[in-house]
């Protein structure tokens, strides 16, 4: 009898300890779990965040450099010839330089930053050519100070003097207008293109452009691109 | 010498100008801002060598090379180090990366000049009215009717002539040379063939058939063949 008593309990006491054994195991994998889980979280959303600045520096860093080699093959010939030009023009391109390197590195600029940067640039294209071009720069600011990320508007510009203005023979034009109010920024580039070379057109600069828009601007841009009768048309807006 | 600039950037003009000035025998006979006006004009006038930009309106400067029969030597001036390769393969004497220096400058005319006393010397020579032309090989100097011809093959610093009549000749020249001086019956068709036209049963894919042998077309060549179809 005694025995059966004893042999009861430490089977009770076993069935305890199980118990308690399980639980603490099931507990203790259970927060190992947990940590791990919590700590890859925060890791992938890191990860997340660097790979976002790090494609955005690649996108930003496809900015043609020619443009560099062939305003100082320019700039070299002005100098040579002793022109009254060469000043202005290595102003110019400090300028563009500066802006570039400096501010690119920024994620938000002022509006005025990214148009005086604009209209260096165009006119550091002006020089490269005797063909008359006709470019119109319409601006319609209606607020004091707005920001914008930098190195996006430049894109359709250098497109429109890359595969537009560079591929025609003459009457070559670019209208351009900027609009920025209270709700949002909008740029309308218009220029007539060479239909013979639109092949040509990889749209690199536009693939890109197109995804800084989407880490930048997400659900907060709209963007419609047109090619009719040699005539391209860029629509960029973005709600603030 | 004589030259022309073909460059759709005034100041890229300007700079290769003054540079001539201070070369005595280098005389620039025309400057065009695109490529299309150069063709005309050099279908009239001869030129010993172009000073060419690659990124033009209308015409780029490399499909202006595939596009001449008997192109001059060219000079490439580039602000883009990236068409090298493919210039060199369309066999151009030299690539100046913009900016350039006098210095760097004189060594392309140089280069140009070279080339033109290595034709002058007297291993080959075309007669005055088309019709023969004298080869110097294996210490003999051969005098081939043009119409013998069947086609001409680069090995290595020289070229073989195949011929309808008799075995190759063999001479130290370049296919180049050949390409330049020959009239418009012989095409380059290849890296390192040009074929006399008289000698083409038929033309399949990238292979052209002739009297004893098939020869490959050049993917940059291509242009020559199609042009065969459209005179």
């Amino acid at each position: 009898m005694m025995t059966l008593l004893i042999i009861v309990l430490i089977i009770n006491i076993q069935a305890d300890f199980r118990i308690n054994l399980f639980l603490f195991i099931f507990l203790f994998f259970g927060f190992v779990f947990l940590f791990q889980w919590l700590y890859l979280k925060k890791k992938t959303s890191q990860l997340q965040a660097m790979q976002i600045q790090s494609e955005l520096d690649l996108l930003k860093s496809q900015i043609d450099p020619h443009f560099y080699f062939n305003t100082l093959n320019n700039l070299y010939g002005l100098a040579k010839r002793k022109s009254d030009q060469t000043p202005e023009a290595i102003l110019k391109l400090s300028q563009v330089m500066r802006y570039v390197i400096y501010k690119g590195k920024e994620s938000k600029v002022s509006l005025e930053e990214e148009i005086d940067y604009l209209e260096n640039y165009i006119e550091l294209q002006q020089l490269r050519t005797n063909k008359d071009i006709k470019i119109d720069f319409k601006k319609n600011i209606f607020i004091n100070h707005v920001e914008i990320a930098p190195l996006l508007l430049i894109i359709p510009l250098e497109n429109a003097f890359k595969h537009g203005v560079d591929t025609v023979l003459n009457d070559a034009y670019i209208d351009i207008i900027l609009i920025a109010d209270e709700s949002k920024i909008q740029l309308e580039i218009t220029n007539n293109f060479e239909i013979d070379s639109a092949n040509e057109f990889t749209g690199i600069g536009l693939e890109n452009l197109k995804k800084r828009l989407q880490l930048i601007y997400k659900d907060q841009h709209e963007l419609k691109v047109t090619k009719n009768n040699g005539i391209y048309k860029f629509d960029l807006l973005i709600h603030q | 010498m004589t030259c022309i600039i073909i460059d759709d950037e005034p100041i890229a003009h300007h700079i290769i100008e003054d540079y001539a000035k201070e070369l005595k025998d280098l005389t620039i006979l025309k400057s065009f801002y695109n490529a299309v006006e150069a063709i005309s004009f050099l279908n009239t006038n001869k030129v010993d060598f172009i000073f060419l930009d690659i990124k033009m309106p209308k015409l780029k400067g490399l499909d202006f090379i595939k596009m001449l029969t008997h192109p001059p030597a060219i000079i490439i001036t580039s602000a883009y180090e990236e068409y090298a390769l493919e210039g060199f393969e369309l066999s151009v004497t030299d690539y100046l990366l913009k900016p350039f220096s006098f210095e760097r400058f004189l060594k392309a005319y140089q280069k140009v000049a070279q080339l033109k006393t290595n034709i002058s010397n007297t291993n080959v020579k075309v007669d005055a009215e088309d019709q023969s032309i004298f080869i110097k090989g294996d210490k003999e100097i051969h005098q081939v009717n043009l119409n013998n011809i069947i086609y001409l093959e680069s090995y290595g610093g020289y070229v073989k002539v195949h011929l309808n009549t008799q075995k190759p000749i063999v001479v130290h020249q370049s296919l180049k040379f050949f390409e330049t001086n020959l009239n418009t019956n012989f095409i380059r068709t290849h890296r390192s063939y040009i074929i006399n036209k008289t000698y083409i049963k038929s033309i399949k894919g990238n292979l052209i058939k002739l009297q004893d042998n098939d020869l490959p077309i050049g993917k940059l060549y291509k242009i020559h063949i199609n042009k065969l179809l459209e005179n």
